[in-house]
């Protein structure tokens, strides 16, 4: 911002303070509901983690696969690439998956995998996204699941590309058991500096949902459809 | 933001259209259940919006502080914050960018605050397209209608309504319109090639963190998302009001956001954005290159520095339309603006000056419904008071208003005059009234009647009717009892 529109906008809004009645302003301090939310939560047990964020998710259509094990991970993501007849899987790269091997599992079963980067350049980047749009089945990591509400956390980063989540009309999240929190506060009490570690962080609570027409659900309006996450 | 049609007017239509009031009518019966099992469902709603309602106040309370820290920090990561004190400022640097860029193609996601400084037609003017993706909107733009509810722009239209539009404007056909999914998946078509080769994309923000820079914005669709994601420039529109001071503030008011606007525990997609992609060796793999932030005023400085400042605790979610009994009659499109309901009652006049809006403040019954399921507990009908006074005094609304209060005063501050006038208009009434109440009234005061009686009033005014008490009963007891 410019240094006289950065003035002009301090003084403007300090004038406006000097004259503002702000009804239910007081001073800042631990504040009584931020309290009892912390603390109410942290009796969970891992058991009840895992079945409140079931049970959230599945609320909302998405489907949560518990297996034991990065093996069985492997395992049932290619199940699901298989039932979704899918031919190109949009993923993040390889080791920021957690699962070795799944992506070369994935070719061998004959899928096109493609993980980006997209160009910056104009037709480029139209060409990469022509292509990158034709993913049946999009493959993320996810950095935390958060339990009181199914929604699962993820990173942006080099090789972990944003649209992997958001283009395909499926979307297959990888979730370690030790990755799930309590709740979004929860989360953000022990992880929030990590925010702006990189330029973007979505929380996604189920599949893309809009009721815009007669109020009546429809799914897959933008986002995907179909979220699957595999919890391992 | 003027609208063509007196308020009344306006009114009288929207009461006239049964189908509008049919479909509002119902949508906002859902949309309180909703809220309502949503906040049951949160151990602490009560304290939680006590919560909400201090970090609101508070962070206005030093907004200068917060959105200079926000700036930094939005710098700080790449990105370009821009201070737009008016919309005419904030549309000129839009279109000027994308001149500069050569964007000849827009893709934009719902926000309020480009509605309210008519962004798209600066952008048509200048020759360039812009499409809305929100679902809603999309219709709004391809019927070239305005959004009736601040959280469900569509509410008042119905399936065959939009499966009209779509044959009409977009070719449709008779599959891609057979019913509700079929229309979603044609929209997710269509719209996916104006994201795909749209060079910006345009969004508003639900919230924005002072002490990281980042933008939170929240959307169900996904389009927000594929908005600030899939165009090589992303450009944000924020009322400056819009500032959190910090992320532990954003884990509770996102909280209250998602349950009082949809019913949902959170918003399909919370999108935290921090600068731009990542560049460098390390670089993130995608993302817009450039991220601009423009901090729009335009009157909200006015409005914080007033008996008003209250309204800018406002998060946009909607449960105040959908509690209000007015509201919930004659829907968004009577309130003739971008923000209609209660929250539109004061924000409208607040930002856009009475001149134009003085009968805004005068659309409620002042029945307390909005304050009670704020979430953030704004009290509306205080702020609707406050302005129908300020309406007084600077002399706003009709000319027979003011007259009549003047006539009123004159009379009232001289006693015989003021007996005079009440018996007069006690006989008046009593002459057209037919068993105690009157049915008709005639010439200009026939408004009066026309929807409900009027009672007639006693034949004998107060003043002689205790007149006559007291020299019946003597005068010493009833001024003992006074
Ligand atoms: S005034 Fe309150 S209830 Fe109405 S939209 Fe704003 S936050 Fe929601």
């Amino acid at each position: 911002m410019k240094p006289e529109d950065l003035a002009h906008m301090r003084s403007t809004l300090g004038r406006a303070i000097g004259r503002a009645l702000l009804p239910g302003a007081s001073p800042d301090g631990p504040s009584s509901a931020r309290v009892s939310q912390g603390a109410e939560r942290a009796a969970e047990s891992p058991e009840e983690l895992v079945s409140s964020f079931r049970r959230e998710l599945e609320a909302l259509a998405g489907v949560v696969h518990e297996v034991s094990g990065v093996e069985a991970a492997r395992c049932r993501v290619r199940e699901i690439a298989r039932d979704q007849r899918a031919t190109r899987v949009l993923s993040w790269e390889g080791q920021h998956l957690r699962v070795d091997g799944l992506l070369g599992d994935l070719e061998g079963d004959g899928l096109q995998v493609m993980t980006g980067p997209v160009p910056s350049e104009t037709e480029a980047r139209a060409a990469s996204l022509a292509t990158l749009e034709r993913a049946e089945l999009g493959l993320t990591g996810a950095d935390a699941g958060l339990a009181d509400t199914g929604s699962i956390v993820v990173r942006s980063g080099p090789g972990r590309l944003r649209l992997a989540s958001l283009l395909p009309p499926v979307h297959v999240a990888l979730l370690p058991r030790s990755g799930l929190w309590p709740s979004l506060t929860a989360w953000l009490a022990e992880e929030s500096s990590t925010v702006q570690d990189v330029s973007n962080l979505v929380i996604i609570t189920g599949p893309s949902r809009t009721a815009d027409i007669e109020m009546t659900l429809s799914r897959g309006v933008h986002g995907p459809g179909e979220l699957h996450v595999v919890l391992y | 933001m003027t609208s063509p049609l007196p308020f009344h007017r306006r009114v009288e239509q929207a009461l006239g259209n049964q189908q509008l009031r049919g479909a509002i009518g119902r949508a906002t019966a859902r949309k309180v259940e909703g809220r309502l099992a949503a906040l049951a469902g949160l151990a602490d709603a009560d304290r939680l919006r006590d919560e909400g309602r201090r970090i609101r106040a508070n962070a206005l309370g030093r907004l200068d502080e917060q959105l200079t820290r926000f700036v930094e920090q939005v710098e700080r990561h790449g990105g370009t914050a821009v201070w737009a004190p008016d919309a005419d400022h904030a549309v000129r640097y839009l279109v000027d960018l994308a001149r500069a860029r050569g964007v000849k193609s827009i893709v934009k996601s719902k926000s309020m605050v480009t509605e309210e400084i008519e962004l798209n037609r600066a952008i048509e003017a200048a020759g360039l397209r812009v499409v809305e993706t929100d679902l809603g909107e999309y219709v709004i733009q391809l019927d070239h209608d305005h959004p009736s509810h601040i959280v469900a722009p569509i509410i008042h239209k119905t399936r065959q309504d939009i499966a009209a539009t779509f044959k009409r404007e977009v070719g449709a056909t008779d599959a891609d319109v057979a019913d509700i999914p079929s229309m979603t998946a044609f929209a997710r078509r269509k719209l996916r090639q104006d994201f795909l080769t749209a060079g910006m994309g345009v969004s508003g923000v639900n919230f924005g963190i002072a002490e990281t820079g980042t933008l939170c914005i929240c959307t169900n669709e996904g389009n927000g998302r594929l908005t600030t994601t899939v165009p090589r420039i992303h450009v944000a529109f924020m009322g400056i009001e819009r500032i959190l001071p910090t992320l532990a503030d954003l884990g509770i008011m996102l909280q209250l956001l998602a349950r009082s606007s949809t019913g949902q525990k959170l918003t399909a997609y919370t999108n935290l954005l921090t600068g731009p992609r990542r560049p460098g060796l390390d670089a993130e793999s995608d993302g817009p290159d450039e991220l601009h932030v423009v901090l729009v005023d335009n009157g909200r400085s006015h409005v914080l520095g007033s008996e008003l400042a209250e309204i800018l605790y406002c998060i946009r979610c909607g449960a105040c339309l959908n509690a209000c009994p007015v509201y919930r009659q004659i829907g968004g499109h009577a309130y003739g603006s971008v923000y209609p309901g209660p929250v539109g009652a004061v924000f409208t006049p607040a930002i856009g000056g009475l001149a134009d809006w003085s009968d805004l403040p005068h659309a409620s019954s002042l029945c307390g419904a909005c304050r009670e399921v704020c979430p953030v507990r704004i009290d509306i009908p205080r702020m609707l008071l406050a302005l129908r006074a300020r309406a007084a005094t600077e002399g706003h609304g009709p000319w027979w208003a003011r007259v009549g209060l003047r006539a009123y005063r004159f009379t009232a501050v001289r006693p015989t005059l003021f007996r005079l006038a009440g018996r007069l208009t006690a006989r008046a009434t009593s002459l057209v009234a037919r068993d105690g109440r009157i049915s008709k009234l005639p010439g200009p005061l026939a408004g009066w009647t026309r929807y409900r009686e009027f009672p007639a009033m006693a034949p004998r005014t107060f003043q002689e009717q205790w007149k006559g008490r007291r020299q019946e009963s003597g005068s010493g007891i009833s001024s003992a009892g006074l």
